[in-house]
């Protein structure tokens, strides 16, 4: 079934036609195709009847193909769908904690953003949190993003009509994704050029420094990413936690939980070393810590604590730890 | 949406090959309840089955029941589906086989019409006829196409190599056939498309003349 390598040079006229490379390169002129083709047509010249007539039965046969209607494909699907009792989308979460008044900013901003782009579309919008602030973000489509500190996310507003709902994340997030009726993909794309295709609904993505970082807390997404030129591709299961850095990833199962509480202002820690939550501190609140003794970040601890402000942050840290730790002016010294 | 992806998937061979594992994926994903593996499954090769269908029997109601009926069927098994090595062979012989249940049930209805039982041979029942003529003139709106001078087996088994790209093996087991034979039934195809197509040029050349 697949060819590698195929022995183009006793194929016959069928070989060709029924070959895939040698149909792709026909039907979709792929420019990567076309070089190899025609480096091997000038090797081959006597061969150029042979493709000539293999080219022609492969064009004909693909005139013959019939496609459902994009209409047609959402009625049988609906009929499906009947047939197999209705089972609920999955709702974006709803997060009540939110006070009226801004809510009500919320709204009134988005209206103005809404109107700026009725006159003015598709415009990217950007979302941005400051050290220590996390962000609730509704998307067009619904579906629903808390960005964590110090992160931002970038999207054209108008989905409709694209190829998919693609989404720039640089920081980290929590995605709560709702399907479509059309089934329009849901792309994340990290700054290492690491996609993230969405068939599932809840995932957490950490994109900072060179490394990337998703963990899938349900449904399912297929992840895409860069590896020596070519494009390597895996599908992640509920449970699992997938890691990329430096052209390199790493699949385990983890306690997602541990990942994704950030979202519920609580860090859950699971025999989580000093070090980790140093670098925590200092990516989502911007602040700067020193100590004077290497050995004690290697200490871990677990359980919960509540995730406030940055003062608020290191205390508890030292309580948990039994460290001291020195104030001096947004600088933390650790003793 | 379902278009433009599919064709999306399908336009690289390295992209082949991960399709297939994926599709292994999505099927455990499906097995396991999840709906937008589902629904991705669905997305996934409902033009490529309806493309087939419509060469196997040229109804287009009566392939998009097939479709609805496969799925649904899917799903509602799906606790008691097993794991398998190629989610397109599965598909494609579920597939077939809904088809023919399908025209026979048809069939048995304008027979008992007609007071006869007589149509039990497949390939020769009059409604199946008729289709065929329709599919042929259907066809011959679209521009010199050899398929249609080619036989209906030729013909399904070339659409299930051409568009589909399965193994001889997995062609023989939806056909009912030995591989050998696929083997066999494949280069006459072809043999007689390669006929058709230069008389059609030739005919056209000749027109031209004229």
């Amino acid at each position: 079934m697949n060819h590698f390598p195929p022995d183009y040079d006793n194929f016959s006229v069928d070989d060709f036609v029924i070959d895939p490379l040698f149909k792709e390169w026909v039907l979709y002129c792929d420019p990567n195709h076309n070089e190899f083709w025609t480096d091997w047509k000038n090797e081959n010249p006597t061969k150029a009847p042979l493709i000539e007539e293999a080219r022609k039965v492969v064009l004909d046969i693909e005139k013959s193909k019939f496609e459902l209607k994009p209409k047609e494909l959402y009625k049988v699907w609906d009929a499906i769908q009947a047939d197999i009792k209705p089972k609920a989308l999955p709702e974006p979460s709803t997060h009540k904690r939110y006070v009226w008044p801004l809510a009500m900013a919320v709204a009134s901003f988005s209206l103005i953003i809404m109107a700026w782009i009725w006159f003015d579309s598709p415009t990217e919008i950007e979302y941005v949190t400051a050290f220590g602030e996390t962000k609730e973000v509704t998307l067009p489509d619904g579906s629903n993003v808390i960005l964590n500190s110090n992160s931002k996310l970038t999207f054209v507003d108008n989905w409709e009509g694209q190829m998919a709902r693609e989404i720039w994340i640089e920081g980290e997030a929590f995605f709560s994704v709702v399907h479509k009726l059309d089934h329009q993909p849901f792309k994340v794309l990290s700054s290492q050029n690491v996609s993230i295709e969405v068939l599932g609904t809840e995932f957490n993505v950490y994109n900072r420094s060179q490394e990337t970082e998703v963990v899938l807390t349900s449904g399912m997404v297929t992840l895409s990413f860069p590896v020596k030129e070519k494009e390597g591709k895996i599908v992640m299961n509920p449970g699992e936690l997938v890691e990329f850095k430096e052209s390199r990833f790493q699949r385990k199962k983890v306690n997602t939980s541990l990942y994704t509480s950030w979202k519920d202002k609580v860090l859950h820690l699971d025999e989580t070393s000093l070090a980790e939550i140093i670098t925590m501190a200092r990516n989502n609140y911007g602040i700067e810590i020193e100590f004077q003794d290497e050995e004690i970040l290697m200490q871990t601890a677990s359980g919960s604590m509540p995730l406030g402000d940055a003062a608020n942050f290191m205390d508890q840290v030292s309580k948990i730890f039994n460290i001291e730790i020195v104030d001096e002016q947004n600088k933390y010294l650790i003793k | 949406m379902g278009g433009p992806v599919n064709q999306f998937i399908s336009r690289s061979p390295k992209t082949d090959l991960r399709a297939h594992s994926d599709d292994v994926a999505l099927w455990q994903s499906v097995r396991k309840g999840n709906d937008l593996a589902f629904s991705n499954l669905y997305q996934r090769f409902s033009n490529l089955l309806f493309n087939y269908g419509m060469h196997f029997c040229y109804n287009r109601e009566l392939v998009k029941d097939c479709i609805q009926e496969l799925f649904t069927n899917i799903w509602n098994r799906r606790e008691t589906l097993s794991e398998i090595d190629s989610v397109k062979h599965y598909l494609f012989k579920s597939f077939r086989n809904l088809l023919i249940q399908h025209i026979n049930r048809k069939r048995k209805f304008f027979a008992e019409l007609n007071e006869t039982d007589e149509h039990t041979d497949f390939d020769l029942s009059i409604e199946d006829e008729l289709l065929e003529q329709d599919f042929r003139k259907e066809n011959e709106k679209k521009v010199s196409n050899g398929l249609t001078k080619i036989s209906k087996r030729q013909r399904e088994i070339l659409i299930l190599k051409f568009f589909n790209d399965l193994s001889y093996n997995e062609i023989a087991s939806i056909m009912s056939i030995t591989p050998a034979s696929a083997h066999n039934l494949i280069s006459k195809a072809l043999q007689c498309m390669r006929v058709v197509l230069k008389s059609l040029f030739l005919g056209s050349f000749l027109n031209y003349l004229a």
